[in-house]
């Protein structure tokens, strides 16, 4: 055995996990320069070994227990586009959203600085299509290059078009659906459970929720911070395709004006109503609103990713 | 009681359960976040922040997995994510360890007078736990889950989802670096011990 050879192996003899040990021990024997080497790293780990073990925190299990107590009653973050309140918006406001919507498309945009709007991503919406349930039903294009933007949502046919009544209804309940835009790219690849399992391990260790797989696309909630280290660690593992990124902020302002419009609207047609009554609705719309609100701290991202 | 009437109880929400069932890890996962980590206080955040995603997130664990290979890899991916989020904190060799809250950690507990042999063996262990802090994060992980956790090239290639062979390099560089510094903590000592005579 030549000293470079014994350099390499050195560790995982230390370690126990050479299985060939025979001619590492003979170079051992006549090597001096590798008998000094082998007692440095040996020392280096006895010392490493020899680290006295640290209690617990006196109050690691009290504060732990508090911690697992608050989580326990924690709820989960739904889908926004299947939040119980979305739907409700759509059952009181139908007509009165997609009117406000034909004012505030501008609003509907995520915040983006014009110089970017060429080249991001785009969502484009149908509102005449057929296709029933989906808010972002149509085309839809990734930009690579765009990634890591914000997408902007951008409307084929202006609302104005619509005429009917009728067809007003069909559109704005499309609206208030508000199901996420997937990615129009093949499906030439499953997530198998290995992937799963090995993209779930990881997953959890960032500011994540409401993660849903289906065939090779990953959606789920996640913090702004924490996306771009998110995915340099995805692309180590899987071949990133296409993804979207859905800035739900506008979109949440605009439901929540709405909600709080038509609540404030019966509460003064009703001015008999006791104070009570009007506290109990005022709470009501308050947990709503809190509940809604914390979607702005997320960013909804829907990856299609392959194994290389 | 069984690991997995535990998990099955925990991921129904009760807390009692899963508090049984990471009895016998909570600890070994602070010892090594608190190597990791290079403070009480941190390690003590990270652990029990990692412990509340093996909670919240057991639904999703397999059944047929190890149990302890997925938590721990929780408690690394979690302190990993810290020290990423902290990179500013950078601790240097001519000064000693600051937390934030003052100089702490390296003296544990004051036991009052103890023998020389005591003494010495404590200093040692605080050095090394300082030189341990300067090995890059990759290689210190792999250290601490070697030479403090005691685990397999296999065990910790599971746990932090790298080839075996990534494993042993990082062992490697790991061990070269921390030799390295404590041999430059103990020249500066040495110097430093001189000037002072």
């Amino acid at each position: 055995m030549k000293c470079n050879e014994f350099e390499l192996l050195i560790d995982a003899y230390v370690d126990g996990e050479l299985k060939e040990t025979k001619a590492f021990e003979e170079h051992l024997k006549t090597c001096e320069t590798c008998r000094l080497l082998y007692e440095e790293t040996m020392a280096i780990k006895t010392l490493l070994q020899d680290l006295d073990e640290v209690p617990l925190p006196d109050d690691f299990e009290a504060t732990l227990h508090d911690k697992l107590v608050e989580a326990s009653k924690e709820q989960k973050i739904v889908p926004f586009y299947r939040h119980p309140l979305v739907k409700t918006v759509s059952s009181v406001a139908a007509i009165g959203i997609i009117s406000l919507l034909a004012f505030k498309i501008g609003t509907l945009m995520p915040a983006m600085d014009e110089d970017h709007a060429e080249k991001e991503s785009t969502v484009a919406m149908d509102m005449a299509s057929d296709d029933g349930g989906n808010m972002f039903a149509g085309e839809y294009s990734v930009d690579e290059e765009a990634a890591n933007e914000m997408p902007s949502v951008a409307f084929s046919e202006s609302v104005s078009d619509l005429e009917t009544e009728s067809t007003l209804t069909a559109a704005s309940l499309r609206f208030t659906s508000l199901e996420p835009p997937y990615t129009n790219e093949e499906v030439n690849y499953v997530l198998d459970d290995g992937d799963l399992n090995e993209i779930e391990t990881w997953l959890i260790a960032y500011d994540v929720d409401a993660v849903e797989v289906s065939e090779n696309q990953l959606s789920f909630y996640m913090a702004l911070e924490d996306l771009d280290h998110f995915k340099s660690e995805l692309s180590k593992h899987f071949q990133i395709n296409s993804e979207v990124v859905l800035d739900y902020r506008d979109t949440i302002a605009m439901i929540l004006n709405e909600y709080t419009m038509n609540t404030n609207e019966k509460m003064d047609q009703n001015d008999a109503q006791a104070d009570e009554y009007k506290q109990s609705v005022e709470n009501t719309l308050s947990e709503q609103v809190a509940k809604i609100e914390k979607y702005q701290l997320y960013k909804y991202v829907i990856v299609s990713i392959k194994k290389e | 009681m069984d690991e997995k009437i535990l998990i099955k109880q925990s991921i129904n929400g009760d807390v009692t359960s899963f508090e049984q069932l990471i009895k016998s890890y909570q600890k070994m996962a602070y010892n090594v976040a608190y190597r990791v980590m290079g403070n009480e206080e941190d390690a003590k955040d990270m652990t029990q922040e990692a412990l509340i995603k093996v909670y919240k997130n057991l639904k999703s664990f397999r059944m047929d997995a190890s149990f302890s290979t997925w938590l721990y890899r929780i408690v690394m991916n979690t302190c990993k994510d810290a020290l990423r989020k902290n990179k500013t904190k950078v601790i240097s060799l001519d000064q000693p360890l600051d937390t934030g809250d003052g100089e702490m950690q390296w003296e544990i507990e004051d036991e009052g007078l103890k023998p020389d042999e005591q003494l010495v063996q404590k200093e040692t262990q605080n050095e090394v736990q300082k030189a341990l802090q300067l090995v890059g994060e990759n290689n210190r992980i792999v250290l601490v889950l070697r030479d403090i956790k005691g685990l397999s090239y296999s065990e910790i290639s599971d746990i932090i989802d790298v080839p075996e062979g990534t494993v042993k390099s990082r062992l490697n560089r790991g061990r070269q670096e921390l030799k390295e510094i404590l041999l430059k903590q103990r020249t500066s000592q040495l110097k430093a011990i001189r000037k002072e005579g």
